[in-house]
């Protein structure tokens, strides 16, 4: 049974909450959305974007249900107010009621590997075979487009990250297709055994249809979140009709 | 967490390096001010977590209360107050340029400040070594108004703690016996050497004491009841840690 529109206004009635940034700590990534890393009143670091190509609703809806399943860092919207710019301007584009990923430490993006595998300072026997399995499971699932992933250096943990191009075409429900990005240095096989696969899938069905209403609600209204009710409603949707595909699909990748 | 609007703050972060011909600084505390001196306040790692040596914890402390202390005064330091200290260390003690940060509450961004850039990292269970216990005796007699010296020479004698009253200095001995060390001859050494500079210097002085814990065994237990011994023979005080924080516990210390 489809989720109703009724069900995500009453949620939604509840207002949503909002982190307060404090500082610009200064990293930035050169990416489509020029994001920095702010510390926050709850002392977490977050990497701040104010756009997204699918619109900040993208980034949040899937980071929120990244942080559900274990798959990746929690997003939060965050307000980074002019007190907390830096004097130089080069964040002035942030300002605003945004969105925030927890950054995490010891994390280096695929994209960076190749170097560090070259010098002998990724190693790749370290990656863990069931977070990179949760990780696939979960990027099929929400359809990323811009596949990033992050590689924890210390523990081999695999994070999925950078979800602003999700939920591009959510108009008609098609099944997920698996996605798997590759990671230099590590054999195609890790995480594609039978138990991996099985509890990243376990993982992404014990999402109700309650938690992807709470994912895609209370959120801000305007142009960099283009968010609506009607697109929320429809991503939701997608979503549970995915959730419940990608156990078969999940099976063509073992 | 939506609080009210944040004022404009600025602050710097205190580094340190035991080596200052080594690239190793780390951060030891957070200095918070604002452009009138309306508001701020320094937050401070705990000496033990920054070094094993005692007299450089004693050092450090010292540098680091004296600048907490400069925000107990009506004339507290605002950002040209900051960058004069900035600007006077350098070497081995330093602080970085000051940078913009929101101020939703001062106290709420003091703490976030402390976590993000300075907090140790956490650890499954903090060992309650001597160091750790003079941490809490320290910040408990400060906290009961005390003016207290940490880790200092006094003459010709090294006290873990010295209480400066109107009358007179109390130094203090600090004892943990809560690790389970095999040799604990070193506590007995360190108590032997606390009673012979008091009696040299002719001084009252408190004893703190950790009792053992059920991981300690046996060894600890022996040295434990022998050092109170000399204590309770030399008539010197004992108390617990807890209790020299405890506002309700008479000290004695002639305040």
């Amino acid at each position: 049974m489809p989720i109703e529109l009724e069900a995500l206004t009453a949620v939604d009635a509840r207002g949503y909450e909002v982190l307060d940034a404090l500082t610009c700590d200064g990293r930035r990534s050169s990416t489509f959305s020029q994001t920095c890393t702010f510390v926050c009143v709850d002392s977490r670091t977050y990497w701040v974007k104010a756009s997204a190509q699918q619109g900040l609703v993208a980034e949040l809806i899937a980071g929120r249900l990244a942080a559900q399943v274990g798959a990746g860092p929690a997003a939060r919207i965050i307000r980074v107010p002019p007190e907390s710019m830096p004097a130089d301007g080069s964040a002035s584009h942030l300002m605003g009621l945004v969105v925030g990923s927890e950054d995490e430490r010891n994390t280096v993006n695929v994209r960076d590997l190749q170097p560090l595998l070259g010098s002998g300072q990724f190693n790749p026997g370290l990656v863990d075979a069931g977070s990179r399995a949760l990780v696939v499971a979960f990027q099929t699932w929400v359809g990323v487009d811009d596949t990033q992933v992050l590689i924890n250096m210390k523990t081999g943990q695999v994070r999925s990250i950078d979800h602003g191009a999700c939920f591009s075409s959510t108009g008609q429900l098609s099944p997920p297709t698996v996605i798997a990005l590759a990671i230099p240095g590590v054999a195609d096989g890790v995480g594609r055994d039978q138990a991996s696969i099985e509890n990243a899938v376990a993982r992404i069905e014990a999402v109700t249809d309650r938690h992807l209403i709470e994912a895609v609600t209370r959120i801000p209204v305007g142009e960099p979140w283009r968010g609506p009710s009607d697109r929320r409603l429809e991503i939701a949707n997608w979503l549970t009709y995915r959730r419940d595909k990608l156990r078969e699909v999940m099976a063509t990748w073992h | 967490m939506a609080l009210r609007p944040p004022e404009r703050g600025f602050f710097s972060i205190v580094r340190w390096s035991a080596d200052a011909t080594r690239d190793e600084a780390r951060n030891i505390a957070v200095v918070l001010v604002d452009a009138e001196g309306q508001f701020g306040g320094v937050k401070t790692a705990p000496p033990s977590s920054l070094s094993q040596d005692l007299r450089q914890q004693g050092l450090l402390d010292a540098v680091l209360h004296g600048l907490a202390r400069q925000f107990e005064q009506e004339d507290r330091p605002d950002l040209q107050r900051m960058r004069q200290i900035s600007a006077g260390l350098s070497q081995s003690l330093y602080l970085t340029e000051p940078k913009a940060t929101a101020v939703p509450d001062p106290d709420l961004t003091l703490q976030a400040l402390y976590r993000a850039y300075v907090a140790p990292l956490p650890q499954p269970r903090r060992a309650l070594t001597k160091s750790v216990v003079i941490d809490r005796v320290v910040q408990g007699l400060r906290r009961r108004g005390f003016q207290v010296k940490r880790a200092q020479y006094m003459g010709e004698f090294f006290f873990d703690a010295l209480v400066e009253t109107e009358r007179t200095v109390i130094p203090f001995d600090v004892l943990s016996f809560a690790g389970n060390k095999k040799d604990w001859l070193p506590s007995e050494r360190d108590a032997g050497h606390f009673l012979y500079g008091l009696e040299r210097l002719g001084l009252p002085g408190r004893a703190v004491i950790q009792p053992p814990a059920a991981e300690s065994g046996e060894p600890a237990d022996i040295t434990w009841t022998r050092v109170r011994r000399w204590f309770d023979e030399a008539h010197v005080p004992v108390f617990e840690p807890d209790e020299v924080a405890d506002p309700n516990m008479p000290l004695r210390l002639g305040v």
